[in-house]
């Protein structure tokens, strides 16, 4: 190319950003061909006689195709840019019936045919709540689809499209999406023949008036209508997927695109599911054209946001990159990708997990309590409409997971088969993170004294205890309630059959339960504890190795309170219209519940307190003689 | 406070601010939003990242076995399109660490010299690294340094990261330096036509910008000017000017093509700088150290374009004589730093000398110490024990050292100051009448008593030689004339005297038709 000539120009000859009168929505990527060369003739004559070189023109076409750095691009500006501008409107009172949620689900917000390009959409926040505090959730979903394509390019929760992931965040303020009582997206979205913009709510709720109130009120799509479809663009995609994984044991996908394309942003959540914590360390990682090596790994995830040493302490909102924190134990990120973008030809598989040499922290994220949840919606264009959407779960799978660990390898299947069965408090001994799994209402804690230390390296479901040389002992504080005596199961476990097999005696209240060995597959032990046992409020353990050089260890810890007896007085006939119940005094306090079906319908989840009953402990309610009637006692408050 | 343009210059002042409030409202609408038009396009090369510092990479590009560490070495032709530096180690704490011992270098297409060549912290925006978060169209910081510039290249890209500070390579150094860095980068076809390689440089210097200009930038060659930040500090006085003007030169003219007349206006503020710190996408301000103002500007349409030179200095208006003169003087020294970033044709670029690793930091605020006083230094002065010094009548502040800022002189209404001499001390308090100082001493000093040191000068020899007598605590010292060329007077002040924690000076005139002068008043303990 012949700098003399250029330099006519003058001024901002030197530019490496734009040349304005190549700039038309149409760069040309690839200098030199003939294709590219016509196509300028015809831009040229559209506006006159502005380019006095066509050869020139090419130059400036590359490089507008390069340097494309974050910054705003004002050289061309004032091109009068061909085409027709509209906007569509949708959802509010002033359109037609059949884009309002008052009468419909999905509702079509746009449907524009081609050739053409959306330049920004607009979502209003819901009627009801004129506050600026957002309510809409992940059950309402944008989906675009192009040239009359049966599955969507774009299929994401509508909050997590507007790096809002479930709705939790406002404002948002990125170069590309912001969210302040209103929902808006910039990105440039050309299409050929038809461009059709849905929101679909799949929640519980049914078309009408309360649906349309807690749906966006109003809606508008611009565009621009084109001559064709830009040259060498791409369809813009996004989609997203929530997965829960030990990642330490496998990479979460977040990417999985086929064809040319062009990778450009990025949210990102993470969260722990049992831990007040999340790790940093995951690598991202782009597998471009099906190399099984990166193209791109950035080692860190605040570093793939450009923040470093995990996060800061307080969130921040770069134009293209920024970050908040997510529920109280994780992040939220997002990062856009300008002239930095991630070009692939035939494929990009974007992951997140430990890097190839981060063997320390994949067995440490390995284990059961490492579960973490994360969520993303990826942003990239590609040559094809056709995208393999990740399974969208129902609308009731789609919040973040709420916080409950219940470990492998206790005594019961679940929390709630545990609470049934009166299971008040887990421990689980030596578990990273938290040991006390299980604590109901708070109220039970378990003090180590400084003999035990925890250990969490065995394989295996139970691979976590307390461990001593000679002997250490555990005290198990209970509440008032809790005192008329219960189980106590203590979980032993031997899984490296140390120095040949532990052996360990335990000791309950001064009482010695046993003696105990070959116990490398683990056991339970059964101790009943009296209500006079635990009067005081205290239960104390103690393991006591009873082998030389071995150690004597304790897993986990169970407490079961022993059931409670609802005595009911026998109705007489001075009293056959009273149904008297008591229970024992030092529960007073305590709430009585009852529900009432038809005989039919029997136990329900209709349960409610009765009033007064938490003032005493002798209650008597009328007899009920139509359909059944339930009661249950409920400690205090619950 | 802020130094003000005086009132003749304000219908320019006002213009030039119309014009930047109209650039600022023809780019308000985009906000800072990144170039959409065309994010469609399906740009073509192969997009890749080089990883350095961080424990997965070789060792080799690890500050614990090396102070210089290639964080990059890139095959051409390519552009550069994204970089990332970490935080150090050593602070896991949002607050930053590094200083101006760590440089950035690149180096295009195996030349031999840098292209780039700036401490870390400033080519962020970040000037001696003391402010977070920065949050700016092409660069940001927060817990992380991150550049989006895009630098085309043709054969080889080469980024290093210098420590040039005093430790040895190992665990202390890498928990000090950045812990982890990415370039990004995308493969290219050619090199693209017409463009510049990047380009920044950095410098600092203290100076007199009455007598001399600030000189950010001297490029020379084709090539674009893309944005600066620049530091403006007093080492003296707790103010900084903003009255100097913004130059650019092109190709060689001795007239400036674009001169803003106001530092402020030139980073597009005005009347000094906002109150607050402000960051735009493409300007912003911040203060820096207590006395002085950061501040970054970047050029995108408004590039500033240049054939084959190009010379970037600050200094003041030809037609601002006053400003020159006050800011001759050494009390108004002036300390700047600035980063410079632009495109050129070639690689090649005169780097101004990069100073040692020692020399770096901003200077700290220092006794000012004229010429002319009875010591040569505050070092000198002080260890006479020299208490209080006051040049009286000179501008920016007369008091010049005060002991634990525990001693104070008060004027009475009577006396005006003056400052129009030609000669060092240029400066006096001055009454046609009369009039007094009190000299205001803590708790406990001068147990031994002390001297009261004054200097008069009857530069001007006015009304034909002044005439004047001096009293100390109600005690004639003396009636002094023929002091043209300056005269200093020792008044010892007994230990009773200085338990009273006051010392009242009187200086009176003694010639009708002519005044009273004071210059210098030193209080030194025995």
């Amino acid at each position: 190319m012949n700098r003399h000539a250029h330099s006519k120009r003058g001024g901002d000859s030197l530019s490496p950003q734009v040349f304005p009168m190549c700039r038309m929505g149409t760069s040309r990527p690839y200098p030199g061909s003939m294709s590219l060369y016509i196509h300028f003739g015809v831009r040229c004559s559209m506006f006159g006689v502005r380019c006095f070189s066509s050869w020139l023109c090419l130059c400036l076409c590359l490089l507008a195709s390069l340097g494309r750095a974050q910054t705003v691009h004002l050289n061309n500006l004032y091109d009068l840019t061909p085409g027709t501008t509209k906007a569509v409107n949708a959802l509010w009172g002033e359109n037609p019936v059949a884009v309002q949620f008052s009468h419909t689900n999905p509702v079509v917000v746009a449907d524009i045919t081609g050739p053409g390009m959306i330049t920004m959409i607009h979502f209003a926040y819901p009627q009801n709540h004129a506050s600026s505090t957002q309510s809409i959730s992940r059950d309402l979903l944008l989906l675009i689809y192009w040239d009359g394509s049966p599955p969507p390019s774009v299929e994401v929760p509508l909050v997590d499209f507007f790096c809002d992931p479930n709705g939790e965040l406002d404002p948002v303020n990125t170069a590309f999406v912001n969210v302040h009582r209103g929902f808006n997206a910039y990105f440039p979205m050309p299409f050929r023949t038809e461009a059709k913009i849905v929101l679909e709510y799949d929640g519980t709720n049914k078309v009408g008036s309360s649906l349309e109130s807690q749906m966006p009120c109003y809606s508008y799509v611009c565009y621009r209508s084109l001559d064709s479809f830009p040259e060498n663009a791409g369809y813009f995609c996004a989609s997203w997927k929530q997965q829960e994984l030990l990642p330490g044991a496998g990479d979460y996908d977040a990417l999985d695109a086929t064809g040319q394309g062009k990778f450009i942003g990025m949210n990102l959540t993470v969260r722990s599911i049992y831990t007040n914590t999340y790790p940093a360390d995951e690598n991202v990682k782009f597998f471009v054209d099906d190399s099984t090596s990166t193209g791109v790994e950035f080692q860190e995830l605040g570093d793939a946001f450009g923040f470093s040493l995990g996060f800061p302490s307080a969130g921040i909102q770069f134009p293209v990159t920024g970050f908040s924190t997510f529920h109280s134990n994780g992040i939220a990120a997002y990062r856009f990708f300008t002239q930095d973008a991630i070009s692939f030809n035939s494929s990009l598989d974007m992951k997140i997990g430990f890097g190839a040499t981060e063997t320390g922290l994949m067995s440490q994220y390995s284990q059961p309590n490492s579960l973490f949840q994360f969520s993303s919606t990826v942003y990239w264009y590609q040559d094809q409409p056709n995208v393999a959407q990740p399974p969208m779960p129902p609308a009731t799978n789609r919040a973040p997971a709420q916080m409950v660990f219940w470990p492998a390898g206790t005594g019961y299947a679940s929390q709630d088969n545990f609470t049934t069965a009166g299971g008040k408090m887990l421990a689980c001994c030596g578990l990273p993170g938290t040991e006390l799994v299980d604590n109901f209402a708070n109220s039970y804690s378990v003090t180590w004294d400084a003999n035990s230390y925890e250990y969490s390296g065995w394989p295996g479901q139970v691979y976590f205890c307390r461990a001593s040389s000679t002997n250490f002992s555990a005290q198990l504080s209970l509440p008032p309630g809790s005192r008329d005596g219960g189980l106590l199961r203590l979980y032993i476990i031997d899984p490296d059959n140390f120095q040949g097999g532990r052996q360990e005696t335990i000791i309950v209240d001064g009482q010695t339960i046993g003696t105990f060995s070959n116990f490398q597959s683990g056991e339970w032990i059964n101790v009943p504890v009296t209500a006079a046992q635990c009067a005081s409020g205290v239960v104390v353990i103690k393991v006591v190795n009873a082998r030389t050089t071995s150690n004597a260890v304790l897993s986990m810890i169970e407490w079961i309170d022993s059931p409670v007896n609802l005595t009911t007085q026998s109705v007489t006939s001075q009293n056959q219209n009273q149904l008297t119940f008591s229970w024992p005094l030092e529960r007073t306090g305590w709430s009585l519940q009852s529900q009432t079906n038809s005989v039919s319908a029997g136990l329900g989840t209709n349960w409610f307190g009765v009033p007064g009953s938490t003032a005493t402990n002798v209650f008597s309610v009328p007899l009920n003689t139509n359909g059944c009637v339930f009661y249950r006692l409920l400690y205090r408050g619950n | 406070m802020k130094t003000l343009s005086p009132s003749p210059l304000l219908s320019a002042r006002l213009s030039i601010s119309l014009l930047v409030y109209l650039f600022l409202a023809a780019i308000s609408g985009r906000a800072q939003s990144p170039a959409l038009g065309d994010l469609f396009t399906l740009t073509p090369g192969s997009t890749k990242a080089v990883n350095a510092l961080w424990f997965e990479n070789p060792v080799s590009v690890q500050f614990s076995s090396t102070n210089i560490v290639t964080v990059a070495d890139i095959s051409g032709p390519g552009v550069i399109t994204m970089m990332h530096f970490a935080y150090p180690g050593s602070q896991a704490s949002a607050t930053q660490s590094i200083t101006r011992d760590l440089l950035l270098l690149v180096y295009y297409d195996g030349s031999t010299t840098p292209s780039v060549q700036c401490p870390l912290v400033d080519f962020f925006c970040d000037p001696n690294g003391e402010y977070s978060p920065i949050n700016t169209a092409m660069l940001n910081v927060n817990k992380g340094f991150n550049a989006y510039f895009p630098m085309p290249f043709r054969t080889e890209a080469k980024i290093v990261l210098e420590y040039d500070g005093t430790n040895q390579p190992g665990a202390t150094l890498e928990s000090q330096m950045p812990c982890y860095s990415y370039v990004c980068y995308r493969s290219l076809d050619s090199f693209p036509t017409n463009a510049g390689y990047f380009c920044a440089s950095w410098q600092q210097q203290e100076l007199l910008l009455g007598l001399n200009e600030y000189v950010a930038l001297q490029a020379t060659g084709q090539g674009k000017f893309v944005g600066w930040n620049v530091t403006v500090r007093s080492p003296y006085l707790s103010t900084y000017p903003v009255d100097e003007n913004e130059k650019f030169y092109i190709d060689g003219a001795t007239n400036t093509a674009i001169e803003f007349q106001g530092m402020e206006d030139s980073f597009g503020f005005s009347w000094g700088f906002p109150g607050a710190a402000n960051l735009f996408p493409f300007t912003g301000y911040f203060p820096f150290h207590t006395n002085g103002a950061a501040a970054y500007r970047f050029f995108v349409q408004d590039a500033i374009s240049f054939t084959n030179a190009l010379k970037v200095s600050i200094g003041f208006g030809d037609t601002e004589t006053g400003w020159k003169a006050s800011y001759s003087q050494p009390i108004n020294a002036l300390q700047f730093s600035s980063t410079v970033y632009w495109y050129q044709a070639q690689p090649y670029v005169a780097m101004p000398p990069m100073p040692a690793a020692t020399n770096r930091a901003p200077d700290p605020i220092r006794p000012f110490w004229p010429p002319g006083l009875g010591y040569n230094s505050a070092g000198d002065f002080q260890a006479a024990g020299g208490k209080l010094a006051d040049c009286c009548g000179m501008p920016g502040s007369e008091q010049v050292y005060s002991y634990n800022n525990a001693y104070s002189v008060n004027w009475n209404s009577n006396s005006y100051t003056f400052a129009g001499w030609t000669n060092q001390v240029f400066y006096c308090r001055a009454s046609y009448t009369n009039f007094t100082a009190q000299i205001n001493l803590p708790a406990g000093a001068a147990p031994n008593g002390g001297h009261l040191r004054l200097y008069i000068i009857d530069a001007d020899n006015f009304a034909g030689g002044r005439v004047e007598t001096i009293v100390v605590n109600g005690q004639t010292i003396g009636t002094y004339q023929n002091f043209q060329t300056g005269e200093w007077i020792d008044v010892p002040i007994t230990a009773s005297q200085a338990a009273t924690r006051a010392i009242t000076l009187q200086v009176i005139n003694a010639r009708s038709g002519s005044n009273a002068v004071l210059s210098i008043l030193e209080w030194i303990e025995s």
